[in-house]
């Protein structure tokens, strides 16, 4: 069954335009900073659908007949990031990691990257490096890269004139995100795989018709700890997108699983969470399929025009 | 007025040297595959600017009335990198390892193949669980899944495999980017270039643009022969390539203590070369009457111009400051690019 869904799928699969997803995919969101991301989702949408922004940062849009959504399918935005946690005299930042419950930065990838630092005005986003010793010099490196091996050179030559570049305690690290177009297809680069299942549920938008649509649906680009906003929202359900390391271009879970908003089983119809096939993720590049992504819309569709 | 536009100066001239290291830095040439380097170096020389290309591949200009007594200066064109040594069945590539550098600095991460029909989108694989100097190199994926897949991409054998590179301007004068060893040396040479007028000269001088500094020196080795074979080696050589320093919170102080952004350096130590104090004098001096930030330090590593040193020549190695070295975000500053490129102008005026 699930490979004739796969098969049928395939033949009604949107098509995923390479370029816009690379563009998309470096938009940098760091947890806490995801608002350049939102501005992207939102510019993306067709008119007359105007998404909002709720106090934990979630993007809503709601669609269709009725008040009230009855039904949601939520993507996550928001990225493993460092803050900066002080500044050496001469310039360089310390980091630590922002507290976060799902995926980690580890910081033995970030070391002798380039990164972008988020200062802490709203406009600031600075080009930074995260320094590497000098393999002539031959210092003994550490045997694990823990938060105090790190340092990022932003330019700054004192700790001054980091501050009058609107960095400062809490500002927001992520590695610089570059994106390979492979030739299979797909895109390979940090944090793709979220990145895909935020654009899947901004192009599924585009493709539905609202007086169509059975009821009011909910379509929610979750922010990290932004979830804890939504749960007074009383769904019968609500569907999350995430990358996972499936074997299925989209896999779809048993609905009686999980799901970390508003649990709902699949004997009232609950469809489970959808896991969009990703490779990599053990390490800083993932790696998703254009086609996948195209099924992944294709799948979010079909979840919201269901009947009731 | 007069403060203002001194000020307007200077900028344009970070500004003109941000520039020509960019479009050198943005190019790639690892080691053995130093031609589109070269390439940019030839459509950089002022018009009709002597030059050749050696049996080796170096690159060499000469200025001024041949046979008195010339001063080289050597700065390499090549970088660290990979090339491919096998496009395997299964379409992934085999890699060596060009040069010495941290490998996982480049596991897991985004490459270009340069293949004939142009560079070729990867990304490299993690080396297996084992410590990293057990390691000999990476795997390329290019997304085939067969060898006439990838050839099909113009990939073969041979081919440079390098990280993007883009040079990161962090401030006004502080810029990060992979193979600035050496693409500020050349491009000091280049600034130095535009500054002369070959017809003031009072000595020959010849600016040589090496191949394969980082797999043994190999491109001046070659150059030292034929010029002592043809009775033309010149009484000093400058190698021009970088100071490694120890500017970085993560670096110990006992040596390479040069800050960034506070001149050219004197390479008068290193693991090849111990240049003659009374020639190191000199040339501080030399700087210091024309106002030029200098100084003079200890590092490690090894240079071009050593290789001279065997036929008799002296070797003074020029060079900048530089943290991070062979990784992908090497730092310099753009005021010691300005310095250095004025220092080789002052010595081959003298």
């Amino acid at each position: 069954v699930k490979a004739l869904v796969i098969c049928l799928l395939q033949g009604a699969a949107a098509s995923i335009d390479a370029d816009a997803f690379v563009e998309f995919a470096s938009i940098p969101a760091p947890v806490g900073r995801e608002e350049l991301l939102r501005e992207a989702i939102a510019a993306s949408l067709p008119e007359g659908m105007e998404p909002r922004v709720d106090e934990g940062g979630n993007l809503l849009l709601e669609i269709g007949p009725g008040e009230r959504a009855a039904r949601a399918v939520l993507a996550p935005i928001g990225d493993p990031a460092l803050k900066v946690s002080g500044i050496d005299p001469k310039g360089t930042l310390r980091v630590r990691h922002v507290e976060r419950r799902g995926a980690f930065l580890r910081l033995s990838w970030v070391e002798g990257r380039p990164v972008t630092v988020l200062g802490l005005g709203e406009e600031s986003a600075l080009d930074g490096v995260a320094l590497v010793n000098s393999i002539h010099l031959g210092r003994k490196r550490p045997d694990t890269i823990g938060e105090a091996w790190i340092r990022i050179d932003v330019g700054a030559e004192s700790e001054s004139e980091a501050k009058a570049r609107d960095v400062g305690e809490g500002a927001r690290i992520v590695p610089r995100l570059e994106i390979a177009r492979l030739a299979d297809g797909s895109c390979a680069g940090w944090f793709v795989g979220r990145r895909a299942c935020a654009l899947a549920l901004a192009e599924a938008a585009k493709g539905l018709d609202p007086a169509a649509l059975p009821a009011r649906v909910a379509l929610v680009w979750t922010t990290e700890g932004g979830e804890r906003w939504l749960r007074a929202r009383h769904w019968e359900w609500s569907v999350p997108l995430d990358a996972g390391p499936v074997s299925e271009p989209v896999h779809r879970a048993p609905a009686s699983l999980t799901d970390p908003v508003h649990a709902a089983p699949e004997s009232i119809g609950a469809p489970g969470p959808l896991t969009l096939r990703t490779a990599g993720l053990g390490g800083p590049t993932e790696r998703v399929w254009m086609t996948d992504v195209a099924l992944l819309v294709e799948a979010v569709r079909e979840i919201l025009r269901r009947e009731r | 007025v007069i403060s203002f536009f001194l000020l307007a100066l200077q900028d344009a001239r970070i500004e003109e040297t941000f520039q020509t290291l960019r479009a050198l830095v943005e190019v790639t040439g690892v080691s053995t595959r130093e031609g589109p380097v070269r390439e940019a170096l030839i459509g950089m020389l002022p018009a009709g600017t002597p030059h050749e290309v050696d049996a080796k591949g170096n690159l060499i200009v000469g200025l001024g009335p041949q046979g008195s007594e010339p001063v080289l200066f050597v700065a390499h064109m090549d970088e660290t990198g990979f090339t491919v040594t096998e496009v395997r069945e299964d379409g992934q590539l085999a890699t060596e390892r060009r040069g010495g550098f941290y490998l996982h600095l480049f596991e897991d991460c985004g490459v270009l193949v340069h293949g004939s029909k142009g560079p070729v989108p990867g990304i490299t694989r993690r080396g297996p669980a084992v410590p990293e100097e057990r390691r000999r190199s990476v795997l390329v994926d290019l997304g085939c899944e067969s060898r006439e897949a990838a050839a099909a991409l113009g990939v073969a054998v041979g081919d440079a495999v390098a990280i993007p590179k883009r040079l990161l301007r962090l401030s006004p004068t502080r810029v990060a980017g992979r193979s600035l060893d050496d693409r500020v040396g050349c491009a000091a040479q280049v600034l130095a270039l535009r500054r002369l007028d070959a017809a003031k000269l009072r000595r020959e001088v010849v600016f040589a643009f090496v191949v394969e500094e980082e797999t043994g020196l190999r491109g001046a080795q070659a150059l030292a022969e034929r010029l002592s074979a043809e009775g033309r080696l010149p009484r000093r050589v400058h190698a021009v390539d970088t100071f490694v320093s120890a500017d970085s919170p993560l670096e110990t102080t006992e040596i390479a203590q040069a800050r960034l952004g506070e001149g050219a350096v004197i390479r008068a130590i290193d693991n090849t070369t111990r240049a003659p104090q009374a020639e190191v004098d000199r040339v501080l001096a030399l700087a210091k009457a024309r106002g030029i930030p200098l100084s003079a330090g200890e590092t490690r590593g090894g240079n071009d111009g050593s290789k001279f040193e065997t036929f008799g020549v002296v070797n003074v190695p020029l060079a900048w400051p530089l943290r991070s070295s062979h990784s992908p975000v090497e730092t310099m500053d753009l005021r010691d690019l300005v310095a250095l490129a004025d220092l080789l102008q002052a010595l081959a005026q003298q």
